[in-house]
């Protein structure tokens, strides 16, 4: 190997090919790096005259901060031998390095002081440091009561640099308009309590509380005037949102008022924009974080425009409206105060109407009330990005399969959009692929590798994360996480997990995991299922004996899931389909599983061996689980498919189908044709 | 206990072949598979287009995902020549911290974030360099410095920030705690952060300020059992023995609460044994 190179795998012959021919170069590429320091010679000699003392470049940045933040020190130095720091740092320091320092509490003066041949020199930076602004402060806002996406008016001092305003905890979009007043929209989910504004130097909360109210079917919210155009819209265009008269006024004198090109969403300051085409749908609608009062609904449309969505209880009467006044593509509204289990129907539109290219009304139902053991069917899918023939014959084999009988949910495992995860992949993989199921059926998905390639979990960026919104703060039952990269929600008696394991800390004392402990400490729902995109146990396209996330997974997630006795874990990555018996406590490698481990050893179903039985006797805590991967809506692609934990491996395309009444779990893989290959059930004591 | 092994019926005749290959093969055959057809369709467009600097960022990044450093650093360096503009060093400083290579991944970050000193990502990556490093303070820095340029921070990098101030030190904890608030006002009370801070003021022994925390728990998570339990601990610790006896007893009366079902899972069984003992044992 050659200098520096790199520390590689070994057992691929192209890598160690290509490795070599990196490593050959290597002394080359040394060799020219020596030229290059040789031609500096002269400076060196320079550095040798006893005529030059050193010479020191050191700053800061920045050099002015507030209390206990944080600045760069950098420094490079000439003519000197050594360094030494004083002041208010220490230490010997290279002779051109950067450092952070801090956190600082009061101006401080850094000092570096440098000898060489030619003697001494010192050099200081002074840091100042300000005094901490003052925190926040609410004196008043008004309206004090309203809707959602009612438009507040905060006042009181010290609002620059607002990083968060939130309704009774729930974060809002706000404008700060000056330093002594912010305009903030009442948040989709909000409930009556206090307004609290939070800034660097702190937060202040205030002390009446803002009331949300129901906004009644068929009126605006945040319209204070009455005049059709929205207060966020009039405030951003430079309109008093408290005149009434300006709708009907032509302000750029292009022919249209003020109020067409607010509905039209073009500028009523520009003459020149026109009267846009007809709006048209590109995306969607898509059912997000269904629950048995609310649901959210996304879609796309070609212009930018307002939203709004009209829905009742029958397809031809849809008698209540939400809507948004913000303009934009992607549109984004949730409809609240629903009743539990009941069907509604929907249309999307703008601000005023539905758009006419909407077509008929779709229909929805929203879930039932939590721990109502409502018969549920879930229809799951694992890595079906592959927008080709293959997820196409999984999909309509799920649609025959199904038929009438509908969907209550779906979960996609991962990998939904090859091979990046891209906007542009997931309109061909997902949207253009199930556009009849997400219209109708909420959906809720888990990060898979290939989503990862485009998406971040740190900073919960990028298409996947564009796409779906997922709970954060336990708006469909289970425990807030604050992330959606991992979340829970109920469904009926089933309270399903969602992990990340893919590009979050997955360590037994991290974040996901202690919320993973408390999550289900929290739930008494009949049934656990959780979902993630690395299987624990699969010897398919994907080895969990050697693949990290797999193994971190199983070491560290299944211990905590068996503990609290969940009975389905549901995976893809590996493109195949593999089930295990019913089993607990196997938390290594392949080879270490025992018999013990294994609770039932037959096929789970009715007509042959018996359906897995967990009674929940006193004295045997835990009855095990199945674990599932049902990676193979898309591709399959084979592998050993001999894990010692399954009872079947199929490498065939297809899905999975859930069906859970009361204490009753059955599963069947559906292949590509519409042939169910395994089946199993599962019967819970009380 | 009987096992199936079942193939598609299409590739029976091929059994025998595919059983070989598989068996010969890496273990990470289907994942390398990919990528390999991945990089081989770069390698089609960059042949014809051969000063796309994207295309070799793209094909770096793959070789990256292969751990093929050496490959992917070739790829980097030529994206860079042909478009400047690409954020390399960003990307080179990614690799080199999958690689293990600290110093080269530092030193890659350092170059990039003198140029773009905002970049979030950036400088969410250097943190972890950094940390690895053993350099927690200036990890901290940078995760901070990173927290206020993200429009949608997680509570994940709050606490990995109040966890790298705890590890460098007690002078330390009260900055970390400090983050663990900013954290909560911003995110409201959740489990994860709050679980954090308990456990910080347990360890340095500040146990009222512990049990405070406790107490901001949200309501359906400070009746867990588990916590009123946890609450126990604390007070036991403390001193408080009366209290904790009644924490305990209250634990024991919500896990006779709880649904049969729930109540009789491992983890439930494993506490009511625990608390049985502390109740019936301990000298109050």
């Amino acid at each position: 190997m050659g200098i520096g190179c790199p520390p590689g795998l070994s057992g691929d012959p192209e890598r160690a090919r290509r490795r070599l021919l990196f490593c050959g170069l290597l002394p080359v590429i040394a060799l020219l790096v020596a030229g290059c320091a040789d031609s500096s010679s002269s400076d060196v000699k320079d550095l040798s005259d006893p005529a030059s003392a050193p010479v020191i470049s050191l700053t800061a940045d920045p050099p002015s901060i507030s209390a206990n933040d944080f600045t760069d020190l950098n420094w490079s130095v000439t003519n000197a031998a050594s360094c030494e720091a004083s002041g208010a740092w220490s230490g010997r320091k290279a002779l051109s390095d950067s450092e952070t320092v801090g956190p600082l509490t009061q101006t401080s003066k850094f000092t570096l002081v440098c000898n060489g041949p030619g003697g001494s020199a010192a050099q200081s930076v002074t840091v100042t440091v300000t005094a901490a602004p003052p925190p926040p402060a609410i004196t008043n806002f008004t309206p004090t009561s309203g809707p959602v996406d009612t438009t507040v008016t905060i006042t009181g001092a010290n609002f620059s640099g607002t990083t968060a305003v939130a309704f009774n905890r729930k974060v809002t979009s706000f404008t700060v308009d000056a330093d002594t007043r912010i305009f903030a929209t009442v948040p989709s989910g909000a409930t009556t309590g206090g307004i609290t504004v939070t800034t660097g130097a702190g937060t202040d909360t205030s002390g009446a509380d803002f009331t949300v109210t129901t906004a009644p079917p068929g009126t605006k919210a945040g319209d204070n005037d009455g005049d059709g155009m929205a207060d966020a819209w009039e405030l951003a265009i430079g309109f008093d949102p408290s005149d009434g008269s300006d709708a009907g006024r032509d302000t750029d004198g292009d022919g249209f008022s003020n109020l067409e090109e607010f509905q039209a969403g073009t500028d009523p300051h520009d003459a020149t924009d026109g009267k846009p085409p007809p709006q048209s749908v590109l995306r969607g609608p898509y059912l997000q974080q269904g629950t048995p009062t609310s649901v959210i609904i996304k879609w796309r449309t070609d212009h930018p425009t307002t939203s709004g969505i009209y829905y009742g209880t029958a397809a031809d009467a849809l008698t209540a409206d939400t809507a948004s006044d913000t303009v934009t593509t992607e549109h984004e509204l949730l409809i609240s105060n629903l009743q539990p289990d009941t069907r509604y129907y929907y249309k999307v539109g703008n601000f005023y109407s539905a758009l006419v290219s909407s077509g008929s009304a779709y229909p929805f139902s929203t879930a039932p009330t939590p721990g109502t053991p409502k018969p549920t069917r879930i229809w799951v899918i694992g890595d079906s990005g592959t927008a080709n023939d293959n997820a196409r014959a999984v999909r309509d084999a799920y649609k025959g399969y199904t038929g009438a009988r509908g969907t209550d949910l779906w979960l996609m495992l991962g990998d939904n959009a090859y091979g990046d995860g891209t906007d542009g992949q997931y309109q061909d993989a997902v949207f253009d692929m199930y556009p009849e199921l997400l219209r109708q059926t909420p959906l809720w998905s888990t990060l898979g590798n290939h989503d990862g390639h485009t998406a971040s979990s740190d900073t919960q960026t990028g298409p996947y994360y564009d796409i779906f919104t997922l709970p954060t703060n336990a708006e469909a039952g289970g425990l807030a996480s604050g992330t959606e990269a991992y979340y829970s929600f109920d469904y009926a008696n089933v309270h399903f997990i969602c992990l990340n394991s893919y590009d979050i800390d997955r360590s037994p004392n991290g974040a996901m995991m202690t919320w993973l402990q408390n999550d289900l400490a929290a739930t008494d729902r009949q049934w656990v299922i959780a979902f993630w995109h690395h299987p624990p146990y699969s010897k398919g396209s994907h080895d969990s004996d050697s693949e990290s996330a797999l193994r971190d997974m199983r070491e560290n997630a299944l211990p905590i899931l068996e503990s609290f006795d969940a009975d389905l874990v549901l995976s893809g990555h590996s493109h195949s389909y593999e089930r295990s018996f019913l089993i607990d406590g196997h938390y290594g490698r392949s080879d270490t599983l025992t018999a013990a481990m294994i609770r039932d050893g037959g096929d789970g179903r009715e007509t042959s061996d018996g359906a897995y039985d967990k009674p929940g006797v006193a004295g045997i805590p835990n009855q095990g689980a199945i674990y599932a991967v049902a990676g193979s809506s898309g591709k399959n692609s084979g592998g050993p498919l001999n894990h010692p934990a399954m009872f079947i491996s199929l490498n065939t395309l297809g899905s999975m189908v859930l069906d859970v009444t009361g204490n009753r779990l059955d599963a069947i893989f559906l292949d590509d044709a519409g042939s169910v290959q395994d089946q199993f059930t599962i019967i819970k004591g009380p | 206990m009987r096992r199936v092994i079942l193939t598609d019926k299409r590739w029976r005749r091929l059994l025998a072949l595919l059983m070989a290959v598989c068996w010969a093969a890496p273990v990470t055959l289907g994942a390398h598979a990919d990528v390999d057809a991945r990089v081989a369709a770069l390698d089609r467009q960059i042949a014809a287009n051969l000063r796309n600097g994207e295309l070799y960022l793209k094909r770096a990044e793959l070789h990256r995902l292969h751990q093929d450093w050496d490959v992917a650093l070739a790829d980097y360096q030529r994206a860079e020549q042909l478009t400047p503009d690409l954020e390399v060093d960003f990307y080179r400083g990614r690799m080199w911290l999958d690689a293990g290579r600290l110093d080269l991944a530092k030193s890659a970050l350092d170059h990039f974030l003198r140029i773009k000193p905002n970049h979030a990502n950036a400088l969410r990556v250097r943190a972890r360099v950094l940390a690895r490093r053993g350099d927690r303070l200036a990890a901290a820095a940078d995760l901070s410095k990173a927290l206020a340029r993200l429009h949608k921070p997680t509570p994940d990098l709050y606490l990995e920030r109040a966890q790298l101030l705890v590890s460098a030190g007690s002078a330390h904890i009260d900055g970390a705690l400090r983050g663990i608030d900013q954290a909560i006002a911003r995110f409201g009370p959740l489990v994860t952060l709050i679980q954090f801070a308990v456990d910080v003021e347990t360890n340095r022994g500040h146990h009222m300020a512990a049990l405070a925390r406790i107490h901001t728990l949200p309501d359906v998570v400070k009746q867990l059992p588990t916590w009123m339990a946890r609450r126990g601990d604390i007070l036991l610790v403390a001193g408080h023995r009366k209290e904790a006896k009644v924490a305990y007893t209250a634990a024991l009366t919500a896990i006779k609460r709880l649904p049969t079902q729930r109540r009789r899972t491992r983890a439930v069984v494993t506490l009511e044994n625990r608390l049985r003992l502390l109740v019936t044992q301990a000298a109050y």
